[in-house]
């Protein structure tokens, strides 16, 4: 499949702004500038790009924790997302929900869910709408591998496989949930094989390759835009950060996460544009700045924003 | 399970029969037709079917087989499998495909068999749909109604996990509406209105209601959520009640007219928001209060209204607050144990004497 | 089988009654028809007498001095040594009124068994509200109904009686002439009740005599030291007056009595009640054994009364037993006042200040002497004039004589 060189250069820019923006977070965490939790999406960024890319800016996504990958995948605006994260009234959620909630409907993103599994039912529903409404638009829940055991993921695959929903199910195996190691809770080594059950078609690629995932998303959107029903799409990948920022990883080794680094999607996808002639360098690098800027600015935002007036605390309960 | 609907127009009491006329709602000359709650409920659906190409149905055995207490009979044939679809045994999907088509702007009318297997589905109801809006900053909302029967009756034998009365749990979570309604004329308005409201709406029916009757106007009418009915004014005691237990009250009024106290029922109707203020007037007016609720005692609803009462009422008491309620047990299948597990209408009888007898 | 003890209707009308003192401990063998409790009923003070010989055990909580009793209610048994009795409930909330005589708040835990003793109110919150608007203190209503609950009734019942104008302040504040209410504190409401009482039983009648202070106040100064040393205060004339009081009731039986139920009640011990005037209103704490003590002591004792008073801390031993009071206005520049007899005792010695004054002695020559003016009243019933008089004689006669004095100095 031969991608245009305005699309590549536009997956690299999603990649780096999602890598840029994790660091900033996790900095500003750090700082104890941001409450709660990240979850940084950092070594999956090539799995969130490949698929969001595939789709239109009125298609949704729904997302977990880790979400502010696949939302800033999806095109999400980084200064109303650094906002969000600080809980700023200028943020997406105008501070209600923080990082493990942040939608961002503008662009086709339903919202990071916290409990895990939970996102999938919605993107289902969504489907299911515009089955109704005899929409072509099509839906996507995010969800890892430990999601991929909860009730919702096979209740929802057993649903939208019989009313053939135009739904594509991605499946992120970065192999942990928090420190469970995928195969100490699942049978089966290739996640694909979970479709069987469901009478759809599954395929497993590299997580780490943004092109081959964009590929792959690719066709499962045109059979859902077609009529033909859902596809799981298992991305295979690794979790470079802990479960969250800052976690003391005890249940895997310096060695295996090291390992893993060498796989960066990052740096990989920039020799490969430069190797294949793809761009140059200079234009490369022009983006890296432009980006680590626009994640500078956005955090200058952030930080300048005023926090939500108490005043309006009980808005939005209701209807 | 049974999927059999009873046809007795009693609560499973020994005590008088529930009749059409026990409860009045319309003035005479109004246009209306005699129908049940199940009827009510159904129209109710048909209706907001008609009016609004974003209202569809879902839940289980609901497309042909028309529900397992019958309420959406005729409507699969009349709107189709696309809006009446019938689904796998999946509860937290369903409730969270529902929220996810809300989300994408339809008005999903879903149905769980029994409020019983609502445990199932939780999660999407309360940490999900909830909270969405709310989460969001209001990008979104999640227009939605998932209705449930619920509820039991003695000598009805439907046992532990077909039985409950579980308002509370839902009226507990911040950004759903609860409603209870105890009529056919309540049940229509209600059903309507909470289709038409934007939040994510619990719609309890109380399962050995649905063949109650009641005159239901002609005319399309909406009734509003977040307001209690005063199904009977009355000046010597407070009753607050809702579903099954307003039938109970209205007998014992009856009863306990001729013998000289005059008991006004204030049906609370929709459980979340409460409409504190209705309460709270009856209450002033009054000055005794007994609450009565199907739902098992601790931590139940009573609760809720006796601070209510408290709150709006106390420089006007001249008894303590009493309540009849639910026994606080799992319920038995045994007859001879599952006597005395709800509120008999003698219950509300006697302990509206017991108020009188207290008051200076 | 344990045999209730109980307060018997005594009278007509009669719902309940004041205990005024246990005469029996818990654990104490008793005999039938032994007087074990004075009770104060609507008319009179009361004995009440053991049903059964045996121990007495179990007094239920909140049956102490000064607490109100429903008639039939059971307050102990009477049991055999090892028999076990049933632990009673405390008793219901009637109004009950503190252990004091004329009156005092709650003190500090009287007996050791005995529940703090308040007076509770029992009214609902209409009830409550509706005294609000009607300017009522519910404590001074009575209830009605048979727990003492109060009712609505009760209330408007009240606001009637002590006159309309009173429910409706607009009316206060358009009628001609300016008013403010003070509501009485208990002390001041139990004192009037007493005195009230005193006056419509007691037949009463005052004697008045003079006592020249000269010798009375020599002995002051020369005591002035010792006194200081032991108390740290002057020998007051309050504290002397006791002394000298005390040893003319013990031969003045008549003086140290109670008429009750037809019959004087002449009291073994000697107990001075001397009166004080308080925030709350007059408090008159008992000097116990007033007879046996020494002066000194009596200083003392006055000393710490006086600390009492300004805390209102008074137990309920302190105000009651009383057989005699002494109250003393001097301080307040009073030269001569009729007090009213302290029921259920039967005279009170009211004292005012010394006074300059030309006395004519014995040699027809006229002096000015420091004299003193010393009224008796007395319970016609229990004594008459003549009895009071020598008591009255007796008194100046020892504030008077130096021999006389002195032994009391070293008493």
């Amino acid at each position: 499949m031969e991608v245009q060189k305005e699309l590549l250069l536009e997956m690299y820019r999603r990649m780096i702004r999602i890598r840029e923006f994790e660091l900033g977070a996790m900095d500003l965490f750090k700082r104890g500038q941001v409450k709660g939790a990240v979850h940084p999406y950092i070594g999956q960024e090539a799995s969130g790009v490949g698929v969001c890319m595939a789709l239109r800016r009125d298609d949704l996504i729904a997302g977990t924790h880790r979400s502010h990958g696949h939302t800033l995948a999806k095109g999400a605006d980084t200064k109303k997302m650094m906002a969000e994260i600080l809980g700023k009234e200028t943020g997406y959620c105008k501070g209600r929900g923080g990082s493990m909630h942040i939608a961002a409907f503008e662009t086709g993103s339903l919202g990071a869910l916290a409990v895990v599994g939970s996102g999938i039912p919605l993107a289902v529903g969504a489907a299911l709408a515009f089955k109704m409404r005899g929409e072509d638009k099509v839906s996507v829940p995010f969800t890892g591998e430990g999601g991929s055991n909860t009730g919702n993921w096979h209740e929802c695959m057993n649903m939208a496989s019989v009313w053939n929903l135009p739904v594509i199910f991605v499946l992120e195996n970065n192999q942990y949930a928090v420190s469970t190691r995928v195969d100490t809770v699942i049978k089966v080594k290739d996640l694909s094989l979970r479709a069987q059950g469901y009478g759809i078609p599954g395929v497993r690629v590299d997580g780490f390759d943004v092109v081959t995932v964009y590929e792959a998303a690719t066709k499962a959107v045109a059979r859902a835009r077609r009529g033909e029903g859902p596809t799981l799409l298992v991305t295979e990948s690794y979790r470079f950060e802990g479960h969250y920022a800052g976690e003391p990883e005890v249940y895997r080794t310096r060695a295996e996460v090291e390992e893993h680094r060498k796989l960066d999607p990052i740096p990989r996808f920039h020799k490969y544009l430069i190797d294949n002639a793809k761009a140059s360098l200079d234009e490369v690098n022009a983006i890296d700045t432009e980006v680590k800027q626009e994640i500078a600015d956005a955090i200058e935002f952030a930080k300048a924003s005023p926090p939500p007036d108490p005043a309006t605390a009980k808005d939005y309960i209701y209807a | 399970m049974t999927s059999k609907e009873k046809d007795a127009t009693s609560l499973g009491s020994t005590r008088p029969v529930m009749s059409p006329d026990l409860i009045v709602q319309i003035p005479q000359g109004i246009p209306a037709k005699e129908m049940s709650y199940q009827e009510a409920i159904r129209e109710a659906l048909r209706e907001e079917m008609l009016r609004d190409e974003r209202v569809f149905l879902m839940g289980e055995d609901i497309a042909k087989h028309g529900g397992a207490f019958g309420v959406t009979r005729t409507l699969f044939d009349q709107f189709g499998p696309e809006r009446v679809r019938n689904t796998p045994i999946s509860e937290n999907t369903i409730v969270g495909a529902g929220t996810g088509a809300a989300l994408a702007g339809m008005r999903p009318v879903m149905e769980i068999m029994f409020v019983d297997f609502s445990g199932l589905a939780m999660d999407q109801i309360c940490t999900q749909a909830a909270k969405l809006r709310f989460m969001t900053g209001g990008q979104c909302k999640v227009p939605w109604v998932l209705r449930m029967p619920q509820g039991g009756g003695a000598g009805k034998s439907t046992a532990a996990q077909h039985s409950q009365s579980l308002e509370v749990w839902f009226a507990h979570i911040p950004g759903l509406k609860v409603v209870l309604p105890s009529t056919p004329y309540d049940a229509k308005g209600l059903l309507k209105a909470a289709i038409r409201d934007d939040s994510p709406t619990i719609f309890l029916e109380h399962k050995f209601l649905y063949s109650f009757r009641g005159l239901v106007p002609d005319q399309e009418y909406v009734l509003p959520l977040g307001k209690c009915d005063v199904k009977r004014q009355g000046k010597d005691v407070t009753v607050v009640t809702s579903g099954a237990m307003v039938w109970h009250a209205m007998v014992a009024a009856n009863i306990l007219a001729p013998k000289g106290i005059s008991v006004e029922v204030v049906d609370v109707r929709t459980i979340s928001p409460l409409d504190e203020d209705t309460i709270g007037a009856s209450a002033r007016k009054t000055g005794r209060v007994v609450l009565v609720a199907e739902a098992c005692r601790s931590y139940g609803a009573t609760g809720e209204w006796g601070m209510v009462v408290v709150e709006q009422a106390f420089d006007y008491l001249k008894a303590p607050i009493m309540r009849v309620t639910g026994r606080f047990s799992p319920i038995p299948f045994a007859d001879s144990l599952e006597k005395g597990v709800w509120p008999e209408t003698d219950d509300v009888v006697r302990a509206i004497q017991r108020t009188m007898a207290q008051a200076h | 089988m344990p045999v209730e003890v109980f307060v018997h209707k005594m009278t007509d009308h009669m719902e309940s009654g004041r205990i005024i003192q246990w005469l029996v401990k818990e654990g104490e063998r008793v005999e039938q028809h032994q007087v074990i409790m004075e009770v104060e009923t609507d008319k009179a003070v009361a004995e009440l007498e053991s049903p059964a010989s045996g121990i007495l055990k179990g007094i239920r909580p909140g049956a102490v001095e000064g607490a109100r009793v429903p008639v039939g209610e059971t307050l102990a048994f009477i049991a055999e040594p090892d028999e076990q009795v049933p632990a009673l409930p405390p008793l219901p909330s009637v109004c009950t009124e503190t252990a004091v005589e004329a009156g005092g708040t709650t003190a500090a835990a009287a007996a050791t068994q005995a529940q703090v003793v308040t007076r509770q109110v029992r009214a609902t919150p209409a009830v409550r509200r509706i005294a609000r608007e009607l300017g009522i203190n519910l404590d001074l209503v009575t209830g009605t109904s048979p727990d003492g609950q109060i009712s609505e009734e009760d209330v408007r019942s009240f606001a009637a009686a002590r006159g309309g104008a009173l429910a409706d302040a607009t009316i206060a504040a358009t009628s001609p002439e300016p008013v403010e209410w003070v509501d009485l504190s208990t002390v001041q409401r139990l004192t009037g009740e007493r005195m009230v009482q005193s006056i419509q039983t007691a037949p009463q009648f005052a004697l008045v005599i003079s006592a020249d202070m000269t010798n009375a106040l020599q002995l002051r100064e020369a005591m002035i030291d010792q006194i200081a040393k032991e108390t740290g205060e002057r020998l007051s004339i309050t504290a002397l007056l006791v002394k000298i009081v005390a040893t003319a009731l013990k031969n003045q039986p008549r003086a140290n009595a109670s008429f009750e139920a037809g019959r004087v009640k002449l009291h073994k011990r000697v107990n001075v009640g001397v009166a004080i005037g308080a925030d709350a209103g007059l408090i008159v704490p008992v000097i116990k054994e007033a007879d046996q003590k020494s002066l000194i002591q009596i200083v003392r004792e006055l000393q710490v009364f006086r600390e009492k008073a300004r805390q209102m801390r008074f137990s309920a031993d302190d105000l009651s037993g009383g057989t005699f009071t002494v109250s003393n206005l001097g301080m307040y520049g009073i030269d001569q006042f009729n007090a009213i007899v302290n029921p259920p005792q039967s005279a009170i010695l009211a004292v005012g200040r010394v006074i300059k004054t030309p006395v004519t002695l014995p040699d027809n020559t006229v002096a000015p002497r420091p004299m003193m003016n010393l009224t008796l009243t007395v319970d016609h019933r229990a004594m008459d004039g003549v009895q009071g008089a020598k008591f009255l004689a007796e008194i100046k006669e020892r504030l008077e004589k130096p021999d006389l004095l002195r032994d009391l100095a070293k008493a």
